[in-house]
C-alpha cells in the first residue's frame, strides 16, 4: 500500500510518515497541494492521501477537488488531517470528496484507527 | 469587546487544556499547567496570527490577534527530536517544529474563541531576547504555560500585536468563510 503525506510542516510529515510506516506503508511526501499535484502528474497513485488543510500555493480542500475532479484518481482514499476543527469546515472537506477528517493534535491511535474504518490496515 | 482580550478563568483553563493537550500528545508525555516562568537563555518562538470575522459591521476589517508559542532552546530540541525521530535536531528542524506546535495550538484558539475567522501560516525563529511574562501583562496579553519533560512552553495571545509580516495561506477554496454555530 503507498500513502502520500501532504502537509508544509517536516515534522508533521515526518511524524505521519513514521506513523504510516510503522503499519506498512510505502510513504512519499508532498510540501504543499501543488507539489502533491505535480507528483500525481508523473503517475504516482497511492492508495491514501493525509492532507493538511493550511499550506502555502495550494491548500487542502482545492487539492481534493482537484483529485476528485481526475477519474484516474478516483481510487485515492483522500484524509484530512488539520488543526481546522470547525464544523462548517469538515463538512466542506467531507462534501469535496474527503473521506475521513482528523484533527490536530492527534495519537497515534486515532491514524490506525481511521486507516482501519478505510479498510487500509487490519484491525 | 474584542473576543481576544478580557478572557476569564474558565477561558484561559481551556487554553491551558489546549496547551497541555497539543504537548502530550506530540510528545507522548504528560503536560501540566505551570505558573513557572521560562527558562533563561535563547528560545524558539512561533507566531501565527487569528483573523476574527465575526464583526459583519460594513467597512469592518474584523479583529485580528497573534497566537505565540514559546520554549527555551532545550525544550525545543526534545521536542523536534521526537516529532522528527531524529537524534540531533538541526537549527531549521527546532524552528519547524515549533512552527507546527504553534499552528496546532492557533487552530485549536480559533475554534475556542472564534466562530468565523483564518488562520496565517506560522512563523518561527530562535531568538536570544529573554521575555518574561508579568502576572499582570501592561497590554491586553493572555499568558498560559505548561510544564513538560521538566521544561516550560507558554502559549499568549497578543491582541494588539502587528500582523503584517505573517503570510496568509491562499485563498483557492477558501475565500468564502461560512459562520459555524
Amino acid at each position: 500500500m503507498r500513502a502520500l503525506v501532504i502537509d508544509d510542516s517536516r515534522a508533521m510529515r515526518a511524524i505521519l510518515t513514521r506513523q504510516l510506516s510503522a503499519l506498512g506503508f510505502d510513504v512519499a511526501q508532498a510540501f504543499d497541494g501543488r507539489d502533491a499535484l505535480d507528483l500525481l502528474g508523473t503517475g504516482y497513485v497511492p492508495d491514501v492521501a493525509l492532507v493538511d488543510w493550511n499550506m502555502p500555493r495550494l491548500d487542502g480542500l482545492s487539492f481534493i477537488k482537484a483529485v476528485r475532479a481526475r477519474p484516474e484518481l478516483r481510487e485515492v482514499t483522500l484524509m484530512m488531517v488539520t488543526t481546522e476543527s470547525e464544523h462548517d469546515k469538515i463538512v466542506r472537506a467531507l462534501a469535496a470528496g474527503a473521506h475521513e477528517y482528523v484533527i490536530k493534535p492527534f495519537t497515534d491511535e486515532v491514524i490506525a484507527d481511521k486507516l482501519a474504518l478505510l479498510g487500509l490496515v487490519g484491525v | 469587546m474584542s473576543v481576544f482580550t478580557g478572557l476569564d478563568d474558565g477561558l484561559r483553563e481551556e487554553l491551558g487544556v489546549i496547551l497541555t493537550d497539543v504537548l502530550s500528545s506530540v510528545l507522548r508525555q504528560e503536560a501540566i499547567v505551570t505558573t513557572n516562568q521560562l527558562p533563561h537563555g535563547s528560545s524558539v518562538t512561533s507566531r501565527l496570527a487569528i483573523h476574527d470575522r465575526s464583526d459583519e459591521t460594513p467597512g469592518s476589517e474584523g479583529e485580528f490577534a497573534v497566537i505565540e508559542v514559546r520554549v527555551g532552546i532545550g525544550l525545543a530540541r526534545v521536542m523536534a527530536a521526537r516529532m522528527m525521530s531524529m537524534s540531533t535536531p538541526d537549527t531549521p528542524d527546532l524552528v519547524d517544529a515549533i512552527a507546527e506546535i504553534s499552528n496546532i495550538a492557533g487552530g485549536n484558539v480559533k475554534t475556542l474563541l472564534c466562530h468565523h475567522a483564518r488562520l496565517s501560516l506560522p512563523s518561527a525563529q530562535i531568538s536570544d531576547v529573554e521575555e518574561f511574562a508579568a502576572a499582570r501583562p501592561a497590554d491586553a496579553s493572555t499568558y498560559v504555560r505548561a510544564i513538560v519533560l521538566g521544561h516550560v512552553a507558554q502559549l499568549a495571545i497578543h491582541p494588539d500585536a502587528p500582523v503584517a509580516d505573517l503570510l496568509w495561506p491562499p485563498t483557492n477554496s477558501d475565500s468564502t468563510l461560512e459562520p459555524t454555530a
